[in-house]
């Protein structure tokens, strides 16, 4: 506090001799800070430019300043003419009916345990730590990147005829319950666009209908890039008229991507698209049965559960509450997971989601808190199917 | 309306552009409609209750310095306030959604349905201007020239200050009333009342008040024109969170002539820009951080507190300071120099600096207003300690009805008492170097940061774990703060530099001592950090809450 009664006026200091801002002056200034900004840009594209294989990991800043790319951008640099020139991401989350691989079957002995899961990476890391905890677990994975529960939902459907799991895990993720409104994660988590398809679900007065991707694997995506650009068009065409989270702005390549300040303006573009696509679907009370997500979740859950049990099988919900979402997939599927009666785990019991120390940096949970999800996954699983 | 929204980016340029296509006399008519659809877009409702502080105001500064007004001095603030409740309060409002800049959904049906609230206020304000005329002529018979000047000073007083204790201190007290009843083992009926905070009051109001005193006192006269004095209250840029601009240095540029010179557009132009860097690339960014640790659901470490109380402190500053700056810019673009508000506070050396530094135009009101009157440093040391206490408690007050604002003004008053015990009534300013400041600089900048650690806390019990392990739990030392964007940790270091500059030139706009391509550069730095900053998540401005 100054207890002296000096003026309260600016200081003379900050005043300007007139001179200083003469038009002349300040032109050329503008006119050096166009030069400037140019620079910038130029040596932000030499200096954080993406790999040129697809295959090769991009350091943060160079992923920093290509974030603002458009999702179509980002999708087309991963994809190579062949599975060689093309990355790992996109190659994943693609649901395939008839795929060999390696993945158990059915259990290898009657001692064993077999879960079949299908998720995200979050439901991977908790059956992965299943099987620390009891070696007797077996596992057969199936998960798309940030995948949504109609991605899960359908991956099972697919994979249902080729596995006899004891146990079935259908993962849900909080933060992408709104993807189930696009064939596509990407048209909002365009940031880190995976190109992977999914049937898009539907509920219209009561009728319940699925919507195909259009593409349906890489190779059909690698053709409409390369080879059949008319399917590409198709499948933006069902964007935008089927996902109402589509926006061209964020998705298609344009102008834009060749800046390294305007991919940065495309950015917040990106963030403000993202933040009301959220708001359209989640505050933060709970989620919003817009465009009924809630309900169809819950028909898929439902249909997921009465397949599993047709087969003999136990059906398993993990309600994944990643950061911020507090107990709000609980609040919006507990009531009917106890109605007919689906055994789940809802992460948040054991896990605060609004704890950061839950969490690593990139948003999954700590080690440490996905082996204590996983012990009490393990304790329910076991006590369920008699098998301790 | 915020500064950092679209909503403002296509708000302003209309403004602009009728501002300068009308000539002088128009000109403050375009500034005041400006004001009422700034305030009115965040609730048009609580229009009346800046009709109802600028009527009262006008009309006993008047009184107060005159003893008497003119026909049409009566007739327009009555035409005024049942104008505002007419028209704000009586139509149902909730009627408008606006879903967007562009759409909206009118059910004119609901609108045109009078609120019950509406009607009330209406039916008060017309009871209000009766009694008002007729107890006229008796005020003018037999009230004496200075009782009628401490009356109406008092009815200022009261009004004003009565609108704010109720809006932002009633449901506060009364809850702290009805816990103490309760401890003692009565059962206290709820009298919370449900009310919404409306945003700016503390700032509007304190710039009405410092009108009435200054009128009282003698040390201006009172504005004669309704219009003038509505544009003085409801005067957009700094309406929501100041700067407090003073009645004798916002008036005589809101009657006098204003030019806009190619100076005021290239000088707002630049606070404007190094504005929306502080807010939306550095404050914005670093919000998330500090939320992290502050309402986080578990004990947090030493690191964790000390990291993200640094982070707080950086977060305010780049906040307020960027709400100033922009305010100031958008007002020389109408010709019209605010109130300095910031002068790099964190350069202070001690807490006396500090507040000639931080937040300026409320230290020095309080300083004009509240210290000298209660005594100033006239007296006993006691009694300057007491003074000095006094008016940091009620400036923490002033901050928001919340005991960790009260704590934290206490705690202010401690620092200055503490200081002028150590350094006596006349101390000697430091005249080192920057660099000599600089171990004072950050010893001081660790009390400064304890002061924002009350500020920001969420709880008494947050405090106390806080404090508790900054000064004796070390085991924690793993940083589970959330990492600050690019933007933000760029925008700091340019801030930095763009502070130390301005320090040394003693002038905000260093950079025009430089030759073009570095005046240039600085432009295209501060806007490279504003282009990644626009992609952080856009939040309120703390001081809105205030």
């Amino acid at each position: 506090m100054t207890v002296s009664n000096s003026s309260i006026s600016n200081s003379e200091s900050d005043t300007i001799p007139t001179s200083m801002l003469t038009g002349q002056r300040v032109f050329i200034a503008i006119l050096w800070a166009l030069v400037w900004l140019i620079l910038i840009d130029i040596s932000l594209n030499i200096f954080f430019s993406m790999p040129k294989s697809p295959l090769i990991q991009p350091t943060k800043l160079q992923s920093f300043f290509n974030y603002g790319r458009s999702a179509e951008g980002k999708i087309r640099n991963m994809v190579g003419r062949d599975n060689e020139s093309t990355a790992i991401l996109a190659n994943a989350g693609w649901i395939l009916e008839n795929v060999v691989d390696e993945q158990p079957k059915v259990a290898s002995s009657s001692d064993r345990v077999l879960i079949a899961a299908y998720g995200q990476s979050f439901t991977n890391q908790i059956c992965e730590a299943l099987k620390v905890i009891d070696p007797r677990i077996e596992l057969r994975l199936k998960a798309g990147p940030a995948a949504t529960v109609s991605h899960s939902y359908a991956y099972y459907k697919a994979d249902a005829k080729n596995q006899q799991a004891d146990v079935v895990v259908l993962g849900i993720l909080a933060s992408s319950l709104s993807y189930m409104t696009s064939p596509t994660t990407a048209t909002i988590n365009f940031e880190g666009a995976a190109p992977y398809t999914y049937p898009i679900y539907k509920l219209n007065d009561g009728h319940f209908s699925e919507e195909d991707p259009v593409i349906h694997s890489i190779e059909e995506l690698r053709t409409s890039f390369y080879d059949n650009p008319a399917l590409w068009q198709e499948y933006i065409k069902v964007l935008r008229s089927k996902s109402p989270t589509y926006n061209s702005w964020i998705f298609e390549k344009d102008i834009f991507d060749y800046s390294a300040l305007a991919r940065m303006i495309r950015r917040s573009i990106g963030q403000k698209h993202v933040h009301d696509v959220t708001a359209r679907y989640w505050n933060t009370n709970g989620f919003i049965n817009t465009d009924s997500i809630l309900d169809i979740a819950n028909i898929l859950i439902a249909n997921f559960a009465n397949d599993v049990r047709s087969k003999g099988q136990l059906p398993y919900v993990l309600l994944i509450q990643d950061q911020g979402y507090k107990d709000h997939l609980a609040l919006a599927f507990e009531s009917q997971l106890k109605q007919l009666d689906i055994p789940y785990l809802s992460t948040h019991t054991i896990a605060s989601s609004t704890n950061p120390r839950n969490f690593v940096s990139d948003g999954h949970f700590t080690p440490e808190v996905t082996m204590q999800i996983a012990r009490v996954f393990h304790a329910d699983v076991l006590n369920k199917i008699k098998k301790n | 309306m915020i500064f950092n929204s679209l909503s403002f980016a296509i708000f302003l340029p209309i403004v602009l552009l009728f501002y300068y296509l009308c000539n002088r006399r128009y000109q403050n008519w375009v500034l005041l409609i400006a004001g009422y659809t700034f305030y009115g877009v965040w609730d048009i409702r609580f229009l009346y209750l800046v009709s109802l502080s600028t009527v009262l105001d006008f009309c006993t500064g008047l009184m107060i310095a005159n003893g008497r007004m003119t026909m049409a001095q009566r007739l327009a603030p009555s035409c005024h306030l049942l104008g505002f409740a007419l028209f704000f309060l009586v139509p149902n409002w909730h009627a408008v959604v606006f879903q967007g800049v562009y759409s909206n959904n009118i059910d004119w049906q609901h609108l045109l349905t009078p609120t019950s609230l509406g009607l009330k206020v209406l039916a008060l304000s017309i009871l209000g201007i009766a009694i008002a005329n007729i107890a006229y002529p008796y005020v003018l018979k037999y009230m004496e020239e200075k009782t009628k000047r401490i009356f109406f000073l008092r009815c200022s007083l009261i009004g004003q200050l009565g609108m704010l204790g109720v809006f932002k201190y009633y449901n506060f007290f009364v809850a702290e009333a009805e816990g103490c009843l309760k401890s003692l083992g009565f059962d206290a009926p709820s009298m919370h009342l449900d009310i919404i905070l409306p945003i700016g009051i503390s700032f509007y109001t304190f710039q009405t008040l410092s009108y009435v005193c200054d009128v009282y006192w003698g040390k201006m006269q009172p504005v004669s024109r309704l219009r003038d004095f509505a544009l003085f209250v409801s005067y957009f840029p700094p309406l929501v969170a100041g700067p407090i601009e003073r009645a004798s240095h916002l008036i005589p540029r809101i009657l006098g002539e204003r030019r806009v010179g190619f100076e005021n557009i290239c000088q707002g132009g630049y606070l404007i820009l190094l504005g929306l860097v502080k807010k939306m690339a550095i404050a914005d960014g670093l919000a998330g951080s500090v939320f992290s640790i502050y309402n986080a659901s578990s004990d947090v470490g030493w690191l964790d507190i000390v990291t993200a109380t640094v982070t707080f402190a950086i977060q305010i500053y780049c906040d307020f300071s960027g709400y100033s700056d922009i305010a100031c810019g958008v007002s020389l673009w109408f010709g019209i120099e605010l109130l300095k508000n910031f002068d790099q506070p964190y350069f202070s050396l001690n807490p006396s600096e500090f507040w000639r530094r931080w937040h300026i135009s409320l230290s020095s009101w309080l300083r004009d207003y509240l210290y000298i009157p209660l005594g100033g440093n006239r007296g006993s040391e006691i009694k300057v300690y007491r003074n000095l206490m006094l008016t940091m408690v009620l400036g923490g007050l002033w901050h928001g009805a919340a005991w960790n604002f009260l704590l934290w003004g206490g705690y202010q008053g401690a620092m200055l008492i503490i200081h002028r015990l150590f350094v006596g009534r006349k101390p000697v300013e430091f005249s080192g170097t920057l660099l000599m400041r600089l171990p004072r600089m950050l010893f001081f900048f660790v009390f400064v940061c304890y002061g924002w650690l009350l500020f920001r806390a969420t709880s008494f019990d947050q405090i106390s774990y806080f404090t508790q392990v900054l000064l004796a739990d070390f085991s924690d030392m793993t940083l589970h703060m959330k990492i600050p964007p690019l933007s933000s940790l760029l925008g700091i270091i340019i801030l930095i530099l763009v502070e130390v500059f301005q320090f040394k030139r003693q002038n905000i706009h260093f950079y025009t001592y430089y030759p073009a391509v570095i005046h240039g550069g600085v432009y295209a730095l501060l806007i490279f950090v504003f282009i990644m900053g626009l992609s952080n998540d856009s939040q309120q401005f703390i001081y809105f809450q205030f």
